[in-house]
């Protein structure tokens, strides 16, 4: 229909100017051709006559709606494309659509709290994708159009874990249209693509709010771990002295480390692997573990581990595969490992292909999942804590399980309440 | 009232056609109140004019107003001025589509503007003494928008001639026109009369036409009727006056001006055409119309070209339309078969 030509929509509406279709029609027409001031009185028209002839509360709202992108189209015209959409949500408040152009507009004014509310409100309703079909293509994308508003504009109002949350998600939809595309990947370049910042660390004063009060843990004074990982190894071995570790992964001696505070305040021993030579020069100067520098995946760990059993088994290579590939190289029949950290990255892995893999195997050799999806916010699961069941307490799995879907950060998680 | 005569006119051969230039040099915006003009009985011009704005109103029943009431003017939020430009356009003989245009260039008379209307606003075209005119009102002269009628003669430019992005229509002369008698605040609409130069017809009911002197932009009543139609609305300027076989007839305007209930204004537009003999007197008015079922319509031009009646109009002030009205239409829709 919208393939008509001008003279053609013209004599449809001289014909019976107040038919709403007729008039939508030639809006139409006209706002194809650029002529987005003369679109206007047809679709204001529109509106008007769809309700007064046809109670046609569809057509009316879609016509508002082509009337906000008309004077989006001509710019500074900011007051009347949230009159008209503002008249379009009441209009129809249970239709995305005029919601999504209402975020879209406030963004571009970088009213951001604004835009960032009408995009929850969007992405709230019930439907996204209603039954009822436009008669044309509003630029409403479909429900992550709202994701999308709400990961820029949560940015803005200092939501940046949200924000980067969202965009990563954004990123992982393949039903996204190609402009979208572009921009979750510029804005993700832009904001960076690094979840971490400081390690979350524990102090003693924290000691009164911690889940488990491990033996020791009143005596530490401070973690040394990127997310609590040290703190879960010692809750689920009880704050066992003179454990020992593989791990594998190590990065640097003491900042955001995984075994420091096992080594240093309960005699640990144990293997530090990684492939960066400075990293394992600089440990080696400062810890008492043996290193090795090497890429995880070429090691040969039948030669590696002198003992049957491990306290623990830190796995945290990059990218995620080499993490994977690295516990399949591990030796689980002949060695058990009581607590294993393992790093799926799942925040960048857009397939789950590494956390869905990694859980199926440690689980056919008798690992059991506590926690799943650690972050180190609320939304960037990067991490899985497993046990083995002949080699943990029973009673301290029961208190710390926790297996959820939902991103778990590693401090809420390790304690009664948020300090 | 016939609401759509633009209808009626197809039903018996005639055309309504759109009148478009380029949206890249309108902005998308308002194309509006054209005026036709046959120059030399050679080819055809337009007078097309673009503004800076979109009108929006509302109507029927008026459940979409926008935050400022059924009728407003949406302009630039940054630019509180409602700009008029104007484009010259010749048509093409056979489709009377716009086959060519060019903005006018005013820049040797240029002001900025000290009032919100800024430019020439619904410029007729006229040629008198072989000069071509467009004539329309100019309210951004004085801080309180006091509108008065200019001429502003405008010449072609050979294409051989033209810089790069010169325009070929050029204001070589500007006229503003001081009317006679005591002093008003807004003239406007006043009426050229194509086979009298420098007359127009001021005000029609009674018929009062002023002549102008071009060398003191001055005028002078000429001629004052003496009958007074009673229990219309006021009889508002419109197109150029044209001769048709013994008699003078052009299209005008009158308007309900008026306010909602919130005290936001509004405004009803109907046309009729006018027939006077060549002593003045008026002959016939037409019923009132509009063109095509628009509460908000303005006609600036007419001519007549092949027999057929060419009437030029704008649409809300966002769209411009040519109306063909058939030679054997005339008399009926001009309304001298009518007993009004």
């Amino acid at each position: 229909m919208y393939n008509m030509n001008l003279n053609t929509a013209l004599y449809n509406y001289l014909m019976d100017p107040k038919n709403p279709l007729y008039n939508f029609t030639l809006g139409k027409v006209y706002e194809d051709i650029g002529h987005t001031a003369a679109a206007a009185s047809f679709y204001i028209r529109t509106g008007e006559f769809a309700t007064e002839f046809e109670d046609n509360e569809l057509l009316t709202y879609e016509a508002l709606l082509r009337l906000a992108l008309c004077f989006e189209h001509q710019s500074s015209r900011v007051f009347t494309v949230k009159g008209t959409l503002l008249r379009a949500i009441s209009l129809m408040p249970e239709r995305p659509e005029a919601y999504f152009l209402l975020s879209r507009m406030h963004e571009m004014c970088k009213e951001w709290q604004e835009s960032y509310t009408f995009a929850i409100l969007g992405e709230n309703l019930k439907e996204h994708e209603p039954k009822e079909k436009l008669i044309t293509n509003v630029e409403y994308p479909g429900k992550y159009g709202f994701t999308f508003e709400r990961a820029v504009t949560a940015w803005w109002i200092g939501l940046w874990d949200e924000s980067l949350y969202l965009f990563r998600e954004l990123d992982k939809n393949p039903d996204m249209k190609w402009n979208y595309i572009t921009l979750v990947k510029n804005n993700l370049n832009n904001i960076g693509n690094n979840i971490f910042k400081e390690p979350i660390l524990y102090y003693d004063l924290y000691y009164e709010h911690l889940k488990v009060k491990f033996p020791g843990a009143i005596n530490i004074k401070q973690n040394y771990s990127q997310c609590y990982q040290d703190m879960f190894v010692l809750t689920m071995l009880n704050g066992k002295q003179n454990g020992k570790f593989l791990e594998i992964g190590c990065g640097r001696p003491f900042y955001g480390n995984n075994t420091a505070l096992l080594e240093k305040e309960f005699k640990w021993t144990g293997i530090s692997i990684d492939i960066d030579k400075n990293v394992i020069d600089e440990f080696s100067k400062v810890r008492s573990a043996k290193t090795i520098c090497a890429d995880a995946t070429k090691l040969n760990y039948d030669e590696i581990l002198e003992d049957e059993n491990y306290d623990y088994l830190q796995l945290d290579c990059d990218p995620p595969i080499v993490t994977y590939n690295t516990l399949l190289k591990i030796p689980l029949e002949s060695h058990k490992f009581a607590v294993i950290t393992f790093e799926h990255d799942h925040y960048i892995d857009y397939h789950s292909e590494i956390r869905t893999k990694s859980r199926k195997y440690l689980e056919s050799f008798g690992y059991e999942l506590v926690v799943a999806n650690i972050a180190p916010d609320n939304y960037n699961s990067f991490e899985d804590w497993y046990v083995h069941l002949d080699l943990v307490e029973k009673s301290i799995i029961e208190k710390m399980k926790n297996i959820s879907d939902k991103s778990k950060r590693s401090d809420k998680f390790m304690f009664s309440r948020i300090c | 009232m016939n609401r759509n005569l633009c209808k009626k006119v197809i039903f018996e051969g005639g055309t309504t056609i759109p009148l478009l230039i380029d949206p890249k040099y309108s902005k998308g915006l308002g194309l509006m109140n054209p005026s036709i003009f046959i120059d030399n009985n050679t080819r055809i011009l337009l007078n097309l004019r673009n503004i800076n704005y979109t009108l929006y109103h509302c109507e029927g029943q008026q459940l979409f107003n926008n935050r400022w009431g059924p009728l407003s003017y949406i302009h630039p939020e940054n630019d509180m001025h409602l700009r008029t430009f104007n484009f010259m356009c010749e048509l093409d003989i056979n489709s009377l589509e716009i086959k060519n245009y060019c903005l006018t260039d005013t820049s040797a008379f240029d002001k900025p503007p000290l009032w919100d209307f800024a430019g020439l606003e619904d410029a007729r075209l006229v040629n008198w003494n072989n000069k071509l005119y467009q004539c329309g009102v100019r309210r951004d002269t004085t801080p309180n928008g006091i509108g008065r009628m200019e001429l502003s003669e405008i010449v072609e430019k050979d294409f051989s001639e033209l810089k790069e992005n010169e325009c070929k229509w050029k204001e070589v002369s500007r006229i503003r026109i001081d009317p006679p008698g005591s002093p008003t605040y807004c003239e406007k609409n006043w009426m050229p009369i194509l086979d009298m130069p420098y007359h127009f017809v001021k005000w029609t009911n009674p018929t009062e036409i002023v002549k102008v002197n071009i060398l003191t932009g001055t005028s002078q009543q000429v001629f004052l009727g003496k009958s007074h139609i009673e229990g219309v609305s006021d009889f508002r300027g419109g197109s150029q006056v044209i001769n048709w076989k013994k008699y003078r007839i052009c299209v005008l305007h009158e308007v309900k001006l008026f306010n909602n209930k919130l005290s936001q204004k509004d405004a009803r537009y109907m046309h009729r055409f006018i027939i006077w003999d060549k002593d003045w007197n008026i002959i016939k008015i037409s019923k009132p119309f509009s063109f095509m079922d628009g509460e908000i319509e303005f006609a600036c031009g007419m001519t007549i070209y092949k027999k057929d009646l060419l009437i030029t109009f704008g649409f809300q002030d966002n769209a411009a339309y040519l109306l063909r009205i058939p030679n054997h239409m005339i008399e009926e829709i001009i309304g001298l078969k009518d007993n009004v």
